[in-house]
């Protein structure tokens, strides 16, 4: 890692150097410029554009980092258009349409003096994804989707009214629609034996077994949200009212597709154990496929009551109450189909059976609702006993209440491999549960200012969170029986927040900001009723630092560091087993940036971010061959930028940028698990020029090469090649 | 692995015109300041009470509010809180107002980089929210005129619940489910870092060390070669993959059908 960051370094510094001696040269003998040359700021204008890449490798890879099909993209980029229809009207036209990315803006927005404003629009835009699984070094192994880019698309509509007269109340009528929708990967990988691992027909000789979650999977996602929101804010006297009342429905519909053990099929009858005998691996499991639904369609009515009183310029109090009713109807079907081998040939069957292996549970929702209801409120003062010294006091009261009934059907066939019989069998499955909290949570803030150039600063607040919790969980066994799973806990949530801070300007030319934080959190979950003696505790405290310093050796000179460094210590009891440190965690991070304008025609800014961050469970004190099992997760990587502008002509500036990133997390060693951890090598230098054609018509051009190599997906996601950018705006 | 480089008819006739561009380039000399984002040209410092005579909706709260803990202040002890993040206002001043003339950080997120330095370095990563695109803006999660930054305080009102930055967006993770994971309970952020990550999903651990963080048990005998969660050695199961993958616990925001958040 250091090595790498060193040479990182290296290439980083040379090309610094050679931008500013290019830039440097024309700027120099310009010291005195003035801005008679400027470029135009347009009040209304139309820009259009046109950008495209030539990817080598993997284009949905290329897709996903740079949020840009490999086609490209190409339209409108921006429109805004402004003007004053009369002395109290002025209009604002907002626009944009790219194809490629379908990224789309209308925005039309009327403000008239001392009455209000009316805002209508629609947005929309894509995320692309790559819908990658996992990779496994041992073979080579590496199963995509047959999908080559996946997307999502997330638009908005909205309708915002506002009337805000002089002396009357300010009411707002806010109104929007929200969708989500298309098809993006997900980590909830499937199962495959194609890991080059032999499989022994006696288990005993297996050390490790073949299989390995590393099969792609997707998610195709319907979600809508619709949000309409009235509001009222007025002055009477010296008191702030507000009042708003929001009904927020939201409908989804998410269907996950699983796809495990994808061209297998285990023999039958099974290879006996003796001889021992090396089972192919495409013998090794039964090939499971389907679906798992969740939907739901909410209702959410949400009431705000608010008040800040001001007595003084030193005193004011505030407080509010709150409540949110929701209900939700919930749905959701599970249907995966194993595929079993038997003498008369192959079957299948939503959730079939067998006593080789877990069934895959299939179920179909019956009915089912949940209910929140959410009562709050809040009481608090800003108080200012000196004129630097400020603090304010707050304590918060919240009562929850949620409840859940779900009956689900479990889909079973029992099937007897030696005849080939199947028996459909349906469970029925209930499900509920119960939950109450009510927590208090008192807030302080103290802040300073008595000392020159000097800022003080500290925070408290506290949530101590009773309750307590029920429910029954049925699933199904082996057998197809019902299986159910009661549960009745006392709860005690305490949580724990506490930061103190300074801002230090100690000259014009340097200034530091410090704070320390620390956070402390229990959760205790202790059993009751039939439960009683169930325990399970979690604790954990996180504590650190914050530093930032800025410093300006020069006019022209300005350097910006910043270091965070948090620990983390988390740990677990239960009933049965004692507490044990869960978790041991350090994060380092330093970043620098640097601003150097050495005249006003050029400008270099560089930006480094290094971090070193360990997270430790398990390892390495499990011990024995859990040792190859998992290790320690590191999220060390180290990314930056250096970008250089210059004026080149009176019409004319370029820019020079050049980023990159690296991670070095990969740990091959882990055969017995998978080589997790992030190893990623990218880089991307581009140059831009932008140019006045006329006081009406600004150009942007730019050409620049970018190249990623991932050694986490074994290189089969990397690319690299050229990319090309033109617009052009035109003044309206 | 070696690939083959190639050029696309769009790359050709794009990069074409911007090669084009650059031979237009002379050397003369120029009266023009250029400077680094997000700075404005040429303007200088007018304190705040001058943004507080047409902005006053944004002010009038400011004092409350997280980032006037650092009294930001000129050289001369002025106050300069609001041209801190939306640079020197002379210019906007001098317009009376209007786009291109100061930094609006909700279109851009250079000027919060400008001290959150390693929020630069996150939004780069790989697994971000596209901030840097330009599509999602860090005050959607952030209001930096009034109260705490991130919007949802301790003994904040609006604040039911601690995930409605995230859920506002992310509906299907809303809940309630009937069987919630507890983790959600401690807020999103205890497995995503939304500012970006390393790991996909934005994950702050990629492997079962985002689980086991909370979940890990201690072992009958420290040492003897057992992951112990909820009772059980979950060695050889962790073998195969993550917690979470096709077959062990996949609902992990919360399940309708099963305590275990097994689907």
């Amino acid at each position: 890692m250091h090595a790498l960051t060193f040479s990182v370094l290296r290439r980083a510094r040379a090309l610094g150097s050679l931008t500013l001696a290019l830039c440097g040269v024309h700027s120099l003998a310009d010291t005195e410029a003035k801005q008679i040359d400027a470029f135009p700021v347009f009040d209304s204008y139309i820009k259009v554009t046109g950008k495209s890449p030539s990817v080598t490798g993997n284009p949905s890879s290329f897709a996903r980092r740079f949020q840009t099909p490999a086609n490209g993209a190409y339209g409108l980029e921006a429109l805004h258009y402004a003007k004053d229809l009369n002395k109290e009207t002025a209009i604002e036209i907002d626009g944009r349409a790219l194809s490629g990315t379908e990224d789309y803006l209308g925005q039309i927005k009327l403000t008239r003096n001392e009455t209000g404003s009316f805002e209508i629009g629609y947005k929309r835009f894509r995320t692309f994804y790559d819908g990658i699984g996992g990779f496994f070094p041992r073979n080579n192994t590496w199963m995509p989707l047959g999908q080559a880019e996946l997307h999502t698309d997330r638009a908005k509509f909205w309708a915002d009214l506002s009337i805000a007269r002089p002396g009357a109340p300010v009411f707002r009528l806010l109104y929007t629609n929200e969708l989500r929708n298309g098809r993006k990967d997900t980590t909830i990988w499937g199962d495959t034996d194609f890991t080059g691992i032999p499989i022994l027909s006696q288990s005993s000789l297996n050390p490790y077994s073949a299989a390995r979650k590393i099969v792609a999977s997707y998610i195709d996602l319907n979600e809508r949200q619709k949000v309409l929101e009235a509001s009222l804010r007025h002055t009477v006297g010296k008191t702030d009212l507000e009042l708003v009342v929001t009904n927020n429905r939201t409908d989804f519909l998410d269907t996950r597709y699983l796809n495990r053990y994808p061209g297998e099929l285990r023999p039958y009858p099974a290879i006996p154990a003796s001889p021992v005998t090396v089972i192919p691996p495409a013998l090794a499991n039964n090939p499971i496929l389907g679906f798992d639904a969740a939907g739901s369609k909410a209702r959410v009515m949400n009431y705000t009551g608010k008040f800040e009183t001001k007595f003084s310029d030193r005193l004011s109090l505030f407080g509010g109450l709150n409540y949110q009713r929701s209900t939700a109807d919930i749905s959701g079907d599970r249907e995966l189909t194993l595929f079993l081998r038997t003498p008369f040939g192959v079957v299948s069957g939503v959730g079939g059976f067998t006593a080789n292996g877990r069934p895959p549970y299939s179920y179909r929702t019956d009915f089912g609702n949940t209910k929140e209801n959410i009562f709050t409120a809040n009481l608090g003062f800003a108080y200012k006993p000196a004129q630097d010294l400020a603090v304010n006091l707050a304590l918060k009261r919240e009562r929850l209440e949620v409840s859940g009934v779900n009956q689900v059907t479990y889909i079973n066939n029992l099937i007897v491999q030696a005849t080939g019989v199947i028996t459909p069998v349906l469970v029925d499955a209930p499900n509920n549960s119960l939950r109450n909290e009510q927590a208090w949570v008192p807030e302080l803030e103290v802040r300073y200012t008595g000392i020159k150039n000097l800022a003080l600063y500290g925070t408290f607040d506290y949530r101590y969170s009773p309750g307590d919790q029920s429910g029954l969980s049925t699933g199904v066994t082996l057998n197809a029986a019902p299986s159910e799973a009661s549960m009745s806990d006392r709860i005690k949530v305490t949580q724990g927040h506490y930061k103190a801070g300074a801002n230090w300007t100690i000259s014009p030319k340097a200034s530091v900001r410090a704070e320390v934080f620390y956070k402390s959190h229990l959760n205790r979950y202790t059993g009751f009723g039939d439960d009683e003696g169930v325990i399970f505790n979690l604790g954990y405290e996180f504590y650190g630092t914050k530093l930032t310093a800025i410093v300006k050796p020069a006019p022209t000179l300005t350097c910006t560091t910043r270091y965070v460094r948090q620990d983390g210590k988390m740990n677990t009891q239960t009933d049965v087993n004692d507490k044990y440190t869960s978790l041991d965690s350090t994060n380092h991070l330093f970043g620098e940036t640097i601003d150097w304008t050495p005249n006003n025609q050029v400008y270099v800014q560089a930006n480094l971010n290094v971090v070193f961050a360990t997270t430790s469970t398990a390892y390495p004190r499990a011990g024995g061959t859990a040792n190859d099992v998992l290790r320690n997760a590191d999220n060390n990587y180290v990314n930056g930028s250096v970008v250089a502008g210059c004026v080149v002509d009176k019409a004319t500036d370029a820019q020079l940028q050049y980023t990159w990133y690296r991670a070095d997390n990969f740990n091959p060693a882990i055969v017995a698990s998978q080589p997790y951890g992030a190893a990623v090598k990218e880089y991307t230098v581009t140059l831009a020029l932008k140019h006045k054609f006329s006081d009406r018509i600004l150009a942007n051009a730019k050409i620049g090469y970018f190249d990623s190599k991932n050694d986490t997906t074994g290189g089969f996601t990397n690319f690299k090649g050229p990319l090309a950018y033109v617009s052009l705006a035109y003044a309206l | 692995m070696k690939l083959p480089l190639r050029w696309t008819k769009n790359t050709v006739i794009f990069g074409g015109i911007a090669a084009w561009g650059l031979l237009l380039v002379s050397c003369v000399s120029v009266s023009r300041t250029v400077v680094a984002p997000p700075k404005i040209a040429g303007a200088q410092f007018v304190g705040s009470k001058a943004c507080a005579e047409c902005h006053d909706d944004k002010a009038e709260h400011f004092a409350g509010a997280t980032h006037s803990r650092l009294a930001l202040k000129d050289d001369k002890g002025a106050d300069i809180s609001c041209e801190s993040c939306h640079g020197a206002g002379s210019t906007h001043v001098k317009a009376g107002g209007g786009k291109g003339t100061i930094v609006n950080p909700g279109k851009s997120p250079e000027t919060c980089f400008t001290c959150h330095l390693d929020k630069r370095g996150e939004f780069s990563l790989p697994n971000a929210h596209p901030v840097n695109a330009g599509q999602v803006s860090c005050s959607d999660c952030h209001d930096s005129h009034k109260g705490h930054a991130v919007k949802q305080s301790a003994a904040d009102l609006g604040a039911q619940t601690k995930n409605d930055s995230c859920t506002k967006c992310h509906v299907a993770q809303k809940g309630p489910f009937v069987f919630r994971h507890n983790a959600m309970v401690e807020g999103c952020t205890v497995c995503h870092n939304p500012h970006g990550s390393v790991n996909q999903k934005m994950l702050v651990a990629r492997d079962a060390n985002l689980c086991l963080r909370c979940h890990l048990e201690h072992p009958a005998v420290v040492g003897n070669g057992t992951i112990i969660v909820g009772g059980e050695d979950h060695r050889t199961r962790l073998q195969g993959g993550t917690c979470w993958t096709a077959g062990c616990h996949e609902a992990v925001h919360g399940s309708n059908a099963s305590s275990a958040l097994r689907y």
